[in-house]
């Protein structure tokens, strides 16, 4: 009986993982945000979820007609940062849930970052909530997944 | 209150007496890749590293560090189109248990050069990089049009460690 037990557990923990991977990847593809003025695609690098623009409505600055770059960043160094290509979304581990944690979101046009949970509501649709301190004080947005699945 | 005078001129002293040094940290002639086919836009090339501390000092012990910075980073490219066909290039580090922090950028890339130097940035925080057993280098290049292979460089890389003796 405990050899079976013990058989049977060796093979439901690889599984799980499995499991885990794939419920955790559903998060992969190109996402849009609200305001429509960008689109992002999330990409897995070692075991975290990062987000990176790949589309801007407008991608050159007005002013200058040259390519927008992160010109709000409280580092200056790193200002000439091209927008397109940006990683806007870095760090996120599945939580279990639908829900990916312990990420930052960062808005180009103040130049801030702030800690962010990601919840899937459906298969094409995410609440991405950005804070400062407690989640509680946050906003919440809503993005949609470019190529919809059925 | 006379009695915390002492107290807080021991702290004081003990905190001055810990040295630290600086030493140079390497990454040499590592591959960094991207596979392909690869399209018009901003493109993810990776390399994993293991940290070897040994490097430093025999049995460094990684909570000795105390701050990292880039000094230094060039890429390579064997390939007869050179750079011709990157706009850009953002190199940043992660890790499993460190979160990703942009070390340095290189925009526009001059055309015509086999060899770039990224420019470090000047607020990285990467010390927890170096506090792992690896980390991942990665390079955002910015292509101009679609590649069928794949994209491949090597980097060249010189940290800067400060650590407590």
């Amino acid at each position: 009986m405990k050899t079976i037990l013990l058989l049977s557990a060796l093979f439901a923990f690889p599984t799980f993982y499995v499991n885990q991977d794939t419920e955790a990847d559903r998060l992969l593809g190109v996402w849009e945000p609200s305001n429509g003025k960008a689109r992002v695609k999330i990409e897995k690098i070692g075991n975290k979820y990062y987000g990176k623009i790949v589309w801007l409505k407008e991608p050159n600055d007005p002013a200058t007609n040259q390519p927008k770059v992160d010109a709000k960043n409280p580092d200056a160094s790193v200002r000439n940062v091209p927008l397109k290509g940006y990683r806007m979304l870095k760090d996120f581990t599945y939580s279990g849930s639908s829900q990916w944690e312990n990420g930052t979101i960062y808005d180009p046009e103040n130049g801030s970052t702030y800690k962010c949970v990601i919840k899937m509501t459906d298969a094409n649709t995410l609440d991405i909530r950005g804070y400062i301190g407690i989640e509680a004080l946050g906003r919440t947005d809503v993005w949609k997944r470019l190529e919809v699945k059925k | 209150m006379k009695k915390i005078f002492p107290f807080l001129a021991l702290v004081v002293l003990l905190a001055s007496c810990t040295k630290t040094e600086t030493k140079k940290y390497t990454i040499t002639d590592v591959v960094i890749t991207a596979e392909g086919p690869l399209f018009d836009g901003p493109n993810t090339m990776q390399a994993n590293h293991i940290i070897d501390l040994n490097q430093l000092a025999p049995g460094f012990k990684a909570d000795q560090i105390e701050s990292v910075k880039l000094n230094k980073a060039e890429i390579r490219s064997t390939d007869s189109l050179a750079f011709n066909n990157i706009r850009n290039f953002v190199l940043q580090l992660t890790s499993a248990d460190a979160k990703m922090e942009k070390v340095g950028v290189l925009n526009p890339v001059p055309k015509n050069s086999p060899l770039v130097q990224i420019l470090p940035a000047a607020e990285a925080e990467i010390t927890d990089n170096f506090k792992q057993k690896d980390m991942i280098i990665i390079l955002d290049a910015d292509l101009e049009g679609d590649l069928d292979g794949n994209l491949s460089y090597t980097g060249n890389f010189e940290f800067e460690i400060t650590y407590k003796k």
